[in-house]
């Protein structure tokens, strides 16, 4: 028996597939007269030119070709082929193709959407979303990587102004130091002299009255005894005593708070250099002894008196003042800070420890963050810590240790290698 | 046909999904964080559910793959447009490639995992999806995570992800591979225990502790 062929078999399901593909969305067909008039037409074609069936008043129409061209030649059966756009030119068009045959007086439109090209075309889209997707994702997170560069950069950019102030005031610090030097040198050296030049006036005067009253003459004995009682030489002699030891006291403490600024700024030693670190730690105790004594504070250093030290001498200067700071302003009037100095193998450690309110626990990890302050606003900048990080950390290549109990004070330790 | 019962917001989310309307969609995120403002319970609760609700309604043949499409497209822009409060400032110094099985298209899930080591502070790589294996490995050699992430979505794929895993452990004998995604939820234990070394996760939660872990012992 012969079998049929594919063709056959399909064809055999003719009718029941006519039936179906007009109820179908995707053939579009539709018949009208010569004046375009649509008189019957499948919920495809409906929708297309924007109808109901029941209705067929389309309120889309062809764009392209347009419907008067299928009468340009008159003949029957096919007179187009291809792709046809229905829609209004307002929004969205349908792009299909296309039959179109003519009997008589009558045109039917058979026209189809490409599904494979649909799929094909959507498949495509669909893939370059998901690119477009993954760029912006990537170009979001490149976009916050540049604003937190931004945001340091700003940081960076202000603590080089802060930390150019600091210069600039060393530098004022420094010139004023060396300004006051040469006027402390003489006002020393002539206070000396002037102590010694006053004990041989008078050493001058006992001799002449001594020389008078060898003499014997009463009277000129009288004159010399009237003379000193009424110029009170006594007095005189023990008050001017008096007033050039306090002045040499006073000119004294004037000299070491010099050498203490002097020291303090150290304008030239911006370098690294081989210094006495107790001798610069005094230096910076004497910045903040005023404050100390205004609270009334009970300070206390314990450690060597002497430690030679390979560093920064300036900047770490700066690093001890801003921690001592903290501590004063963290102690009630009368509080205790001490500051320790401890020296291990390889390493020196500094420790200044309070007994003042602490830090709290959620703010711990942010203390060394720049422009980070709990201080009043307009009484700290929130740079101190920070700059004291910078110094200790990135400059020295030590560590900072910070160990604080809420209410019962705070213990900041900072480690510098004896090899940078 | 089974009907699932999704709570109102989720369901609407869904709707709006599968109209294709990504306004609404990202509105009712942004609703649902108003509400409660962990993403991670956003992505779990309501992306997650709602896509394999979109999965379950394709293999049921509700919807099609456009509509598919759509809905992952409408998510992942959404996702793209909380990704940027998610990126911390705070890193950690660790590194995560994630990747989709070869052939895999669905990258919104690893997308999620992703969003989840970032906000642990981890620098995060994603290739896209249809990077061959090799690449992939070039990738690693470059990047030196200290982590690969993979997604499996289709459970189709399975074989792949085999094939895959086979060839970065001869790569990287040492490199810590984690996997998920909704293929695992049908895997029976006897192709789970063809893995080998990997750590397998069931969602952003058991992931986030994870991670925790590891950031804790840094």
């Amino acid at each position: 028996m012969e079998q049929p062929s594919e063709n056959n078999l399909i064809s055999e399901w003719a009718g029941l597939i006519c039936d179906l593909s007009q109820q179908g969305q995707s053939v579009a067909i539709g018949v009208f007269n010569t004046e375009g008039q649509l008189l019957e037409a499948n919920p495809a074609m409906c929708y297309f030119l924007d109808t109901e069936p029941s209705e067929l008043k389309p309120k889309n129409l062809f764009i392209n070709p347009e419907f008067s061209t299928f009468f340009i030649e008159k003949k029957e059966g096919i007179v187009f082929e291809g792709l046809l756009t229905i829609g209004n030119y307002n929004d969205l068009s349908y792009v299909l193709s296309a039959k179109v045959f003519r009997r008589n007086d009558l045109i039917m439109v058979y026209a189809e959407a490409d599904v494979a090209h649909l799929f094909e075309e959507n498949n495509k889209m669909s893939t370059l979303n998901q690119e477009v997707n993954n760029l912006q994702r990537q170009l979001i997170k490149e976009k916050k990587n540049l604003q937190n560069t931004l945001s340091e950069l700003k940081e960076t950019q202000q603590m080089l102004i802060h930390s150019e102030k600091m210069n600039a005031m060393g530098k004022l610090v420094a010139g004023v130091a060396h300004e006051l030097n040469n006027p402390i040198a003489f006002v020393y050296s002539n206070l000396f002299s002037l102590e010694k030049y006053i004990a041989e006036v008078f050493d001058a005067i006992r001799q002449i009255e001594q020389g008078i009253e060898s003499v014997g003459n009463q009277e000129l004995s009288e004159i010399v005894a009237q003379l000193r009682e009424k110029n009170d030489l006594d007095y005189l002699e023990e008050d001017i005593s008096d007033m050039t030891k306090e002045s040499k006291v006073g000119i004294e403490r004037v000299k070491t708070i010099v050498e203490d600024l002097r020291r303090f700024s150290r304008l030239d030693e911006s370098d690294i250099k081989q210094v006495d670190l107790i001798e610069n730690i005094r230096s910076t105790e004497s910045i903040v002894r005023a404050e100390i004594a205004q609270k009334n504070i009970q300070y206390q250093y314990i450690g060597p008196s002497q430690l030679q030290l390979e560093c920064y001498p300036g900047q770490l200067n700066q690093a001890i003042l801003n921690v001592l700071i903290n501590a004063i302003d963290a102690v009630q009037p009368g509080g205790l800070i001490s500051l320790i100095v401890t020296e291990d193998k390889d390493k020196i450690s500094i420790e200044v420890t309070d007994n003042g309110c602490g830090i709290q626990e959620e703010i711990k990890n942010r203390i060394f963050e720049p422009f980070f302050t709990t201080k009043p606003v307009g009484s700290g900048t929130g740079l101190g810590l920070s700059i004291t990080y910078k110094i200790i950390h990135d400059l020295h290549k030590g560590s900072i240790e910070v160990d604080s109990v809420l209410q019962h004070g705070t213990k900041i330790k900072l480690s510098i290698p004896k090899i940078i | 046909m089974e009907t699932i019962v999704l709570v109102p917001l989720v369901q609407d989310f869904l709707n709006n999904l599968l109209k294709g309307n990504r306004t609404n969609c990202s509105s009712i995120a942004r609703q649902y964080l108003e509400k409660n403002p962990s993403i991670k319970d956003l992505y779990e609760e309501v992306f997650k559910v709602s896509l394999y609700e979109v999965g379950r309604l394709w293999e049921t043949n509700q919807i099609t793959v456009a509509t598919e499409h759509l809905a992952t497209a409408i998510t992942e822009g959404i996702l793209n447009e909380l990704f940027e409060q998610i990126i911390t400032k705070n890193k950690v110094n660790k590194k995560v490639v994630v990747a989709c099985v070869q052939n895999e298209q669905h990258q919104v899930g690893i997308k999620m995992v992703a969003d989840v080591f970032e906000m642990k502070g981890w620098e995060s790589f994603f290739l896209g999806t249809g990077i061959p294996t090799s690449e992939l490995v070039k990738f690693i050699h470059e990047t030196k995570p200290d982590i690969l992430a993979i997604s499996l979505s289709v459970y189709f794929n399975f074989a792949n992800l085999l094939k895959m895993l086979e060839q970065l452990r001869n790569e990287f004998p040492a490199l810590q591979i984690i996997i998920g995604g909704q293929a695992f939820s049908r895997a029976s234990e006897e192709s789970l225990s063809r893995l080998g070394n990997v750590v397998l996760f069931s969602d952003l939660y058991l992931l986030e502790k994870y991670i925790e872990t590891i950031n804790a012992n840094l």
